[in-house]
């Protein structure tokens, strides 16, 4: 039986050859770049690597010191989670919601505002402007501005304070989060069928939030999962953001992400089969989130 | 007459104790004394004075006859004590002083000297007056390597007597100095600095006149003229003679198909000019053949795409004479493509007469119409700086803007000094919109001028715009800097023929395509990273730089010129990027040596055997001796040594000796001195820096008080963190305690706030030294350094110990020709490489690049002054280096977190300190583990 099967399939690929000579270069990048790298790091997760010398395995170690000795990486799963549940849905909502407005608009207006709300997202290390506005200096801007309007009357260290750096990083994160999904939303809108906003009409559609939620919202559904995981994946990897603007490692791990976890160990640490398993943890959660996404996306419109 | 001598010696000293001491007191700027100068004389006036008849003041005179190939007797001066002549002056009036000179080889881009006259100082920039070097290429010929990328040429000092008039060469003055004399007897002293000079000619004169053009073409009536109409002779700029300064080099030029020569693959330097010639004063010299007697236009091939508003000027030679007045004043346009232009006279095309056979042709950077106005702002600034001092002072430099501070009451002199400020800012302004320059281009003059204004008007508002006041005054004097600035580059001049045809200078599209083409195809083909001559991996060693591509090409040149000649081994130099030398040494294909690792790296890489051990290699106490312990400490690891030092920087203490004047405070000497000198700075809301902004500062600040206390990082052999001994917690609670109780900043800018002055006292690394002789010339003279402050021992010595960062290169595992490359570093660390590389590299990019060289010796070699590498030398024996061993990582981490923890919470230090070491003994135990150390 099991033969059988893989015959026929082996027969149905034959038959569509040139399909698969069309993907055949995607998928050959894929698995390079991206397939097999995962599996090497996967390997990795269960031993000891030192980066210059050859790994050695030590079975579960990696994962044993991870969930029961490092208190740290609890620390990052801590911000990691505080960033993605603020940064993942309100982002997710700004961007179809910014879409949602920026449709409703003439064409030229609508390539102006999509430029002006996208920039932020690839300009790179714009944000780093942020390191200049909140200046622990008492000439940074902020300071500046609190102190000249009485508020504060010491220069606060926006950035080396742990009571402040998760916060100013969340917002950062949020004014350049109108990245890929937020053009995929648009992208969406555009998308829906005209006709079916005029059957929804006679259908007794009266509110233009009926119509969101039954016509335009469903209509774009494969976006919406687009969107979804992007915003996941991105919040989920974050540190860039966090190691240039806080430092790297920041004050008492304020702002350490799992990502940034990983990064100390992989980079300053050389121990890379830790941060495999760090690694390996980073894309089951993710995966889980996605799952999970898909499940609340199917709801849409029901 | 020997008693005769002594009694003149005897006057003379005491003249020279009176003219010291007037001399300090007095301290006029040149301007001021330009203003009441006398009459100029005229051209044929001179005062000569007999160089062999002089007076030595403790200098060591020799003289040399036929000296630099000059006939007659030359005086060449010794480097400490002055030397004296008498001489007469016919006429009164304001002279120049004309001098032959012969600069004598050495370390210093320039010779100087102070210059009095009849025993004082006349102004106070002749205190140090500075005689240029010229440069030129070392080799006529143009090298090339065998990729065919054309090589720099290095630039030598040229042995040959230069003419020249005493002169400022700041570029803040156009003209030379005027003397005032009054008819009668004088004397002339110099006073030596540090380097020789040969003498062969001095005399107080005027420089002769330049003549109009119409004067000009008339004299030249009747003069046969057998020029081809259509004679062209170029003359490639980059082929230059002698230049001032040996950072005038020439360029690379790709933007254009059109430079001559121009190549799409290889590296050609082809254009000359730009950012390193562009103070007043420069100047650089060409040759040119000419075949006929006869008129001929010059025309110029240029690009100035630095400035649209002041224009730069030049000041064009033939043969050493300015021929006619138009030429001392050539401005060059804007654009941001290459442009021709014939140089004019009168409005329409210039015509030089010149004979059949050799001339030369000298191009000079002059300050052109803008020069006063430059030196004015500089003043201003500084006077600026000195309000906002006095204003914080009063208000604190973040006031309450709710508060009224009386100011108009309490310092009404600051805002009469504004009003003054004031009607000279308008002034400059009236004269630069005279010469045609836009309002735009000149924002940063009006932003301040507006805003002085309202201070004068209403002073209550002075508070709430303190800061933008700060942000405007350095807006002010960055403008000035860079308006100062005149650089524009040259591709060709060219000698024509009255009838010919000027060169197109713009491509066409379709030319800059191909070009564009031409250089992506090369992209493919040339390999960039190699650095000069490449030899394939086979019979050579492969080093790796990791810093910009002039010092590889530096690095390069020495490599070729020196080490290869001495040793039969090639070398390969690659240009990476910081980060490829980990995954290189990952993937097996890392290089033979690679310099210019981090303080860290070395012992990092040798815990996992990737970089071998040099303490083992013939001849590595030889090396060893040539470095401080300090450099050589953060590569040793278990009894082995993994890398040589490279560069060292250190901080020390920079002072501004007007502030401290005007407070009455004497520079610090130890902690205990600083802790009054807060109390009197915070007085007058003013600050003290020490940095401790991240974790590398804090561990620089916190380094600094425990080593002084007698501390160590690390105890017990490396095997626990030493920070929660007795002396490390004390040491953390006096560093939090200066943050804590005196409200220091932790985190500013050092450069900005020692300029403006609201921090006379700065610790900071000694490169701050260089940046500050660059980018601020207002306090030039007003500052020095020194130890960081100490702690006074029982013994009744003062510890000055700072922490020191180091670089350093080593060899890699894979390297398949150790000893050779052992080799290469005992050479590229030796004094004499070390030295020759600082020196060629300051010469290439100036001062602000000056080399921070780890090598004892080597770094009394390059160009600091006797005085501030007296100081940097006893700062360098207290160094001491950052500590690595496995785990390291964690000490300015952990540090910094407790840092942290006490300033923004207030945490008790002592506590907060032993809660943190435990994370730092725990990571550094675990690692000892993983690498099988007891």
């Amino acid at each position: 039986m099991k033969k059988n099967s893989l015959a026929y399939t082996w027969k149905q690929m034959k038959q569509k050859k040139n399909g698969y000579l069309f993907v055949a270069p995607f998928m050959i990048l894929f698995t390079l770049f991206t397939v097999v790298p995962v599996l090497i790091s996967i390997f990795y997760s269960f031993t000891y690597y030192n980066v210059l010398e050859s790994p050695r395995f030590i079975g579960l170690d990696n994962y044993m010191n991870l969930f029961l000795h490092d208190d740290v990486f609890i620390i990052a799963i801590k911000n990691t989670f505080v960033f993605a549940i603020i940064t993942g849905p309100v982002s997710y909502v700004l961007c179809l919601i910014f879409a949602w407005f920026i449709n409703e608009l003439n064409r030229v207006l609508r390539t102006i505002f999509t430029i002006l709300f996208y920039v932020p997202s690839i300009s790179g290390g714009a944000y780093t402007i942020f390191s200049i506005i909140f200046s622990s200096d008492r000439y940074g801007p902020m300071n500046g501005l609190l102190m000249r309007m009485g508020i504060i009357s010491e220069p606060i260290a926006w950035f080396q304070d742990t009571r402040y750096m998760l916060a100013i990083v969340i917002i950062v994160s949020l004014w350049m989060s109108l990245g890929t999904s937020f053009l995929a939303f648009i992208a969406g809108l555009q998308g829906v069928d005209r006709s079916l906003y005029e059957a929804g009409a006679m259908d007794g559609i009266r509110t233009r939030w009926h119509e969101l939620w039954y016509i335009t919202l469903p209509a774009m559904k494969p976006q919406l999962m687009l969107g979804a995981v992007l915003t996941i994946s991105s919040s989920f990897g974050v540190s860039a953001v966090c190691n240039t603007l806080c430092g790297f490692p920041s004050t008492d791990y304020a702002a350490h992400t799992i990502v940034a976890h990983l990064e100390d160990y992989g980079t300053i640490r050389f121990d890379m089969g830790y941060a495999c398993a760090i690694a390996a943890l980073l894309f089951l959660l993710m995966v889980g989130t996605n799952k999970l996404i898909n499940i609340l996306l199917r709801r849409v419109g029901e | 007459m020997k008693a005769f001598r002594v009694i003149t010696a005897l006057v003379m000293v005491l003249c020279m104790v009176m003219g010291l001491s007037l001399g300090v007191a007095a301290k006029t700027p040149y301007k001021d004394y330009a203003e009441k100068s006398m009459e100029k004389v005229s051209g044929d006036t001179v005062a000569e004075i007999d160089i062999t008849n002089y007076i030595s003041n403790g200098m060591e005179v020799t003289t040399a006859e036929h000296y630099g190939g000059r006939s007659g007797v030359s005086v060449i001066t010794g480097t400490s004590g002055e030397i004296i002549w008498n001489f007469s002056v016919p006429v009164a009036g304001a002279y120049c002083l004309a001098i032959d000179y012969f600069p004598i080889e050495s370390k210093n881009a320039d010779i100087k000297l102070g210059i009095k006259i009849d025993g004082e100082y006349p102004f106070s920039e002749a205190e140090s007056v500075t005689f240029k070097k010229l440069y030129k290429n070392k080799n006529d010929e143009k090298a090339y390597d065998n990729r065919g990328n054309e090589i720099l040429s290095e630039k030598v000092q040229v042995s040959r007597i230069i003419s020249d008039y005493a002169r400022s060469w700041l570029g803040d003055i156009a003209e030379p100095f005027y003397f005032n004399l009054s008819a009668g007897s004088h004397t002339l002293t110099f006073v030596a600095e540090t380097d020789k000079l040969a003498i062969s000619r001095l005399e107080f004169s005027a420089p002769e006149e330049v003549p109009e053009y119409s004067d000009y073409i008339a004299e030249l009536k009747g003069k046969s003229d057998n020029a081809e109409e259509d004679f062209k002779q170029y003359i490639q700029a980059e082929d230059v003679v002698y230049t001032t300064s040996s950072m005038m080099v020439a360029k690379n030029d790709r933007a254009s198909p059109l430079t001559v020569p121009s190549d799409a693959y290889n590296v050609l330097y082809n254009i000359f000019g730009g950012s390193n010639w562009s103070k007043a004063g420069e100047y650089a010299t060409w040759n040119f053949t000419i075949p006929e007697d006869g008129y001929y236009n010059i025309g110029v091939k240029f690009r100035q795409n630095s400035s649209n508003a002041i224009l730069p000027v030049r000041k064009i030679y033939i043969d050493d004479k300015v021929p006619f007045d138009d030429l001392n004043a050539v401005s060059f346009e804007h654009d941001r493509n290459w442009q021709y232009q014939k140089l004019q006279g009168d409005g329409s095309d210039a015509r030089f007469y010149l004979t059949a056979g050799e001339h030369t042709l000298k191009i000079e950077s002059v300050l052109g119409s803008f020069s006063e106005s430059f030196e004015k702002i500089d003043d201003i600034v500084y006077e600026l700086n000195a309000n906002y001092r006095r204003i914080i002072m009063i208000t604190g430099a973040s006031p309450d803007i709710y508060r009224d501070y009386q100011l108009a009451i309490k310092i009404p002199e600051v805002i009469e000094s504004f009003e003054k400020l004031h009607g000279q800012l308008e002034d400059i302004m009236d004269v630069l919109d005279s010469k045609k320059v836009g309002n735009s281009e000149m924002v940063e003059i009006s932003t301040i001028c507006d805003q002085i204004e309202e201070f004068v008007e209403d002073p209550d508002t002075v508070p709430e715009r303190l800061e933008s006041f700060k942000t405007n005054i350095g807006a002010l004097s960055d403008w000035c800097v860079t308006a100062k600035q005149q650089s524009v580059e040259f591709d060709y001049f060219v000698v024509c023929g009255e009838a010919a045809k000027a060169d197109r200078v713009k491509a066409n599209i379709f030319e800059k395509i191909a070009l564009e083409f031409k250089s992506l195809i090369s992209s493919f083909i040339n390999d960039y990273s190699s650095i000069g001559n490449s030899y394939g991996y086979d019979d050579s060693i492969v080093v790796w730089i990791m810093t910009g591509r002039d010092q590889a090409n530096t690095l390069k040149a020495l490599i070729d010129s020196d080490f290869m000649v001495k040793n039969t081994v090639n070398v390969d130099l690659k240009l990476v990027t910081g980060t490829s030398l980990l995954s290189a040494l990952i993937a097996g294909k890392g290089p033979d040596v690679a310099l210019g690792l981090g303080n860290g790296d070395p012992v990092n890489y040798a815990i996992r055997n990737a970089v071998i051990d040099l303490s083992k290699l013939e001849g590595f106490d030889d090396i060893k001796s040539q470095f401080y312990p300090s450099a050589i400490e953060p590569f040793s690891f278990n009894g082995g040594v993994y890398a040589i030092p490279e560069t060292q920087t250190f901080p020390v203490m920079f002072y501004r000796k007007d502030v401290l004047e005007d407070l009455e405070l004497s520079v610090p000497k130890t902690w205990d001195e600083v802790v009054t000198c807060l109390t009197e700075l915070t007085n007058v809301n003013m600050e003290f820096g020490l940095a401790s902004a991240d974790s590398t500062s804090t561990m620089s600040s916190m380094g600094m008080f425990l080593y002084q206390n007698g501390g160590s990082f690390y105890i017990d052999d490396y095997k626990k963190s030493g920070l929660t001994t007795e002396v490390a917690l004390n040491s953390f609670k006096q560093l939090t305690n200066i943050y804590n109780s005196y409200r220091l900043p932790y985190a500013f800018n050092d450069l900005n706030r020692f300029r403006s002055g609201e921090m006379p006292l700065v610790i900071s690394n000694y490169a701050l030294y260089n940046t500050l002789c660059v980018s601020a010339p207002e306090i030039t003279g007003l500052w020095g350094i020194t130890l960081v402050p100490g702690t006074l021992k029982e013994d009744g010595t003062i510890d000055h110990s700072v922490m020191g960062t180091t670089t350093g290169t080593c060899i890699t595992t894979s390297s398949k020709n150790i000893e050779a490359s052992w080799k290469f570093i005992k050479w590229w660390t030796s004094a004499e490489t070390q030295a020759a590389y600082g020196l060629r590299i300051e010469g290439l990019l100036g001062q602000a690049a000056r080399y921070a060289t780890a090598n004892v010796n080597a770094l009394e070699s390059l160009p600091w002054s006797e005085d501030e590498l007296s100081k940097l030398s006893e700062q360098h024996v207290y160094v001491k280096a950052i500590p690595e061993t496995p785990g390291s990582y964690f000490t300015p981490r952990h540090l910094y977190n407790a840092f942290r923890r006490v300033i923004t919470y207030g945490d008790d230090p002592r506590q907060t300190m032993i809660d943190y070491t435990e994370y730092i003994n725990r990571e550094i135990t675990s690692k000892r583990e993983e690498f099988g150390l007891s």
